[in-house]
């Protein structure tokens, strides 16, 4: 018995350890309020009011990214570039991961689930 | 505003947005106006000139005259504190220093011997030329930020879905029909008749005369019917299409509409079984141009084409990056691993760093995956594995268009150009926000990978009787109205698949043989001019020339 619940221990304090590293996520379910809630994190990290966001499947990938300003019509040659991030989770709580410097964003009303 | 803005080179739009009948004045909006410059106020205890000695531009950044408060039309809050006019003409001054590619060949003035920032930023350029004797710095100006902001906001504009071109502004006018765009009022058929074809010419707008309309009335009417105000406005159109005998009408309602990328494809009998695609892809500036390009080259691999047809004799450029997937697609991964597709060259003194951003100068690579724009980063470019690719051009093929060429021919594909000369805009900027205007101003030149971007006098066709201009194997033919793009009759296709065929250039027959009267052999009689709009978002023709005196 002593055995067995100091098994257990070990494996909570792992699965501790494990959840303590952010994990690419995902949703259940895309809802207007996920969306909403993701651009509203989003729009933090890039240090915009507002965000678009690119093509992205939560349900089934991580991926994320956020659109550039649109260029003007007279940028013939635009650098603009996507701003990619991931969907985390870390401690039962979602965030966006930056790829870029890997900073993390916490995502306010959101529920996600680690990708198995 | 924006009328202010032309682009000589632009001579057709979206048949949409604002017509603007004389309506090419000069600067306005967001600026003092324009004048002399004349001797400063005392300057009191602001920033001192000191010839050669530039104080960082961050020193003067957001330290304006007037300062904006609240939000803009994104939301964003404005940095702006309070300082002077000479504390903005002053960070232009750090600014074009730090970032200008030019930056050793702008004459340093004292700023506070200007009295507006326009008048200031106007100096700050090199008065060099090029080979041919055109300005080497021909984009250089500046706008209201307000204006550059509702302008990338834009909805889509009511339109009717067809881009016209003015052969002639005064009577005897003659408008034609460019090319129409898919899912559009002008390319609805109706029992076998598009609405409108490539060529037609419009003969009367809801009756009035549009050749030889001559009051400021009717002119106006032209101006509303031809730029719908919104969607749901029906128009009613009396054009003659090339080769018809006798005009016919329709009437058109306007929706609102963004240009589509990739407007058509075709796969076209090579001959022994080969197969030539051919895509014709308008611009590089919507994100869904990713998407688009990417769905037309899977298209065209699916079916085993061995030549490409690139249609970019109205692509005025856009998003480097889809220039650098689409050259990825065409190329395939043995002829582009570990090669770029486009180096940044900024001045010398910024070295390895992009002055702009701050971060290391990095090449372009050539993309192999979506880059997020439309297309998930998750998906891999499909290639065709090409070591030739043809190009269809005309002085509108500019900047983004130009560095797939410039690209490709960096790492040994050939590239066979038929058409006209090329518009030759090897540079970029970042526009850039300061106090209310957003100022213009070129930073880089793109070369390819092996270092080669000095083509500001454009690529030309091998025979080409031009001077000037980097020569590639192929054929000057001039467009042709006469016949739908993607028609294999279509002049400049058809020399691209003679071309392909014999490495020679066929004999075509002239435009005026087939259909397209030559307009400057009509007799004309002075009167007003009917000018099309200026180009509205993202609807072609990102020509870098400014109009002269801007």
């Amino acid at each position: 018995m002593i055995r067995l619940t100091a098994l257990c221990l070990a494996s909570l304090a792992m699965a501790a350890c494990m959840t303590a590293q952010p994990a690419p996520a995902r949703l259940d379910e895309m809802t207007p309020a996920s969306r909403e809630a993701l651009s509203r994190a989003l729009a933090q990290a890039v240090g915009r009011a507002s965000v678009q966001l690119g093509p992205l499947d939560l349900t089934r990938e991580p991926a994320i990214s956020v659109l550039p300003p649109q260029p003007g019509p007279l940028e013939g040659a635009s650098l603009a570039m996507p701003e990619l991030f991931e969907l985390v989770v870390m401690d039962a709580r979602c965030y966006v991961r930056r790829n870029s410097d890997r900073k993390l964003f916490p995502v306010e009303g959101l529920t996600c689930r680690p990708i198995s | 505003m924006f009328a202010a803005l032309r682009m000589t080179a632009a001579g057709f739009l979206m048949l949409a947005g604002l017509i603007g009948l004389g309506a090419c004045g000069g600067g306005g909006g967001g600026g003092a106006s324009a004048g002399t410059p004349s001797q400063p106020p005392p300057t009191g205890g602001g920033p001192t000139w000191t010839a050669g000695v530039y104080p960082a531009a961050s020193t003067f950044k957001n330290r304006c005259e007037v300062v904006r408060t609240g939000v803009d039309i994104e939301g964003n809050g404005f940095p702006d504190v309070q300082g002077t006019g000479v504390d903005e003409r002053f960070w232009l001054r750090s600014w074009t220093n730090e970032t200008y590619l030019w930056n050793t060949e702008v004459e340093d003035r004292n700023p506070a011997s200007f009295s507006t920032r326009r008048d200031y930023f106007a100096v700050l350029r090199t008065t060099a030329r090029t080979a041919s004797g055109k300005d080497k710095d021909d984009f250089h100006f500046s706008e209201a930020t307000t204006d550059y902001v509702a302008r990338r906001n834009a909805a889509p504009r009511a339109t009717y879905g067809a881009v016209i071109t003015s052969l002639s502004s005064t009577p005897p006018r003659d408008f034609r029909v460019r090319y129409t765009e898919p899912g559009s009022p002008a390319s609805t058929v109706l029992a076998g008749q598009p609405n409108l074809v490539r060529g037609s010419r419009i003969l009367r707008l809801n009756g009035i005369d549009l050749v030889n309309a001559n009051t400021q009335s009717e002119i106006d009417a032209l101006n509303a019917a031809l730029s719908p105000s919104a969607a749901g406005v029906a128009t009613v159109f009396q054009v003659q299409d090339p080769g018809a005998s006798a005009p016919r009408t329709v009437t058109l309602t306007s929706v609102s509409l963004s240009p589509t990328a990739v407007n058509r494809t075709a796969v076209i009998d090579g001959g022994g079984g080969s197969k030539v695609g051919y895509v014709l892809f308008n611009t590089f500036s919507p994100f869904a141009s990713e998407q688009q390009i990417y769905q037309a080259i899977v298209d065209m691999r699916a079916q085993g084409v061995s030549d490409l047809v690139l249609d970019l004799r109205y692509n005025g450029g856009g998003l480097l990056a889809v220039a650098s997937q689409l050259s990825y697609m065409v190329a395939g991964p043995a002829r582009t691993t570990g090669r770029d597709f486009e180096r940044l060259r900024f001045n010398a003194a910024a070295g390895n760093r992009n002055p702009v951003t701050g971060q290391t100068n990095s090449p372009v690579p050539f993309y192999t995956t979506g880059l997020g724009f439309t297309l998930n980063n998750s998906v891999s470019l499909p290639s065709l594995n090409l070591g030739r690719v043809f190009v269809l051009s005309t002085g509108s093929t500019c900047s983004a268009s130009e560095a797939v060429i410039n690209g490709l021919r960096g790492i040994g594909v050939e590239v066979v150009l038929i058409g006209d000369k090329t518009c030759g805009k090897p540079f970029g900027f970042y526009p850039q926000d300061n106090c209310g205007e957003t100022y213009y101003t070129i930073q880089f030149q793109g070369v390819n990978h092996i270092g080669f971007g000095d083509y500001a006098d454009g690529f030309i066709p091998d025979n080409s009787t031009a001077s000037f201009g980097v020569r590639l194997p192929g054929c000057q033919v001039s467009d042709d109205l006469t016949r739908e793009l993607g028609d294999p009759s279509e002049r400049m296709l058809q020399a691209a698949l003679g071309f392909r065929a014999s490495r020679a250039c066929p004999s075509l027959p002239s435009a005026g043989t087939l259909g397209v009267p030559d307009a400057a052999s009509v007799s004309r009689t002075p009167g007003i001019s009917l000018e099309l709009p200026s180009p509205g978002v993202m609807d072609d023709n990102r020509d870098m020339t400014m109009p002269p005196g801007r």
